[in-house]
């Protein structure tokens, strides 16, 4: 794994190709429009190159972005000027990307934020919720929590049970 | 097996290529902006470092010729001057060593 001072251009290209879907769909979840997702990902890497963390292998690296794009996510949330957009918003900005919408994908970007990443985490990624709670530093139990309270709003919306199975 | 149809639909969220390209883009170059932002400020910080350097030895050379008589005085300034010089020395070569280690690795 790399531990070196300064990261060289190819060293960036290799862990922007290793991470970029993991990170853009981190941001998408936050941010609800590929522009902003695409800012907020950009950011991730270069906060990557700034604060220029040494990794153990190649899961810390991952976790890591993970952890720094939904961080980054929220600051940019959080700032006065910044609207919350709704599902509405995401429907009417869905003809400007190629990303295609289907019921499950809005029932999903629907979900608060806080549920959308640990499912993207847990269904996605394959993470249980002991390594989801170390990444998003908080309690398992929470983290469980909010899994079983995005299937419920899943079971509730699109039928099915959402479990493991 | 985990809720394919959760799988599924977080497959379709990835970047063009388009937006791909740029956003890689844009990563490396601001690296680069930045590496040469740093490099900057460890010359300039290095440039201080030699000046107060010099003045130190300096002083003390202008010190100890006022105050020290005879022989103390020679041994003292030749011990200072020495001194001084062998510290300008190192902090010349770090700073050509950092340069030549960061110009190889912004621009490979």
């Amino acid at each position: 794994m790399s531990v070196s001072l300064l990261r060289t251009d190819k060293e960036i290209t290799e862990i922007y190709e290793r991470h970029k879907f993991t990170v853009y769909r981190i941001c998408f979840a936050y941010m609800k429009n590929p522009a902003d997702t695409e800012d907020v990902a950009q950011d991730v890497f270069f906060q990557l190159i700034k604060t220029n963390p040494s990794f153990e292998n190649e899961k810390h690296e991952k976790a890591w972005l993970i952890r720094t794009a939904a961080n980054l996510c929220k600051n940019r949330l959080q700032h006065w000027w910044r609207k919350h957009e709704d599902l509405d918003d995401y429907e009417n900005l869905k003809g400007n990307d190629n990303i295609e919408v289907d019921e499950i994908f809005s029932v999903i970007m629907g979900l608060p934020e806080k549920y959308k990443t640990v499912v993207y985490l847990y269904y996605y990624e394959g993470y249980d919720s002991a390594e989801i709670s170390k990444i998003m530093s908080k309690p398992p139990s929470t983290i469980r929590n909010h899994l079983h309270e995005a299937r419920r709003i899943l079971r509730d919306k699109l039928g099915g049970d959402f479990y493991e199975g | 097996m985990k809720d394919r149809r959760i799988v599924d639909s977080w497959n379709k969220v990835k970047p063009d290529n388009a937006a791909d390209t740029r956003m890689l883009n844009t990563i490396l170059a601001r690296k680069r902006e930045l590496y040469k932002k740093e490099e900057r400020r460890n010359a300039y910080l290095i440039c201080l470092t030699q000046i107060a350097m010099f003045t130190m030895t300096l002083s003390i050379v202008v010190i100890t010729f006022i105050f020290c008589p005879g022989i103390v005085r020679i041994l003292l300034i030749s011990y200072v001057l020495v001194g001084g010089l062998i510290s300008v020395t190192v902090v010349l070569l770090h700073s050509s060593n950092n340069k030549i280690m960061k110009e190889g690795r912004i621009y490979d």
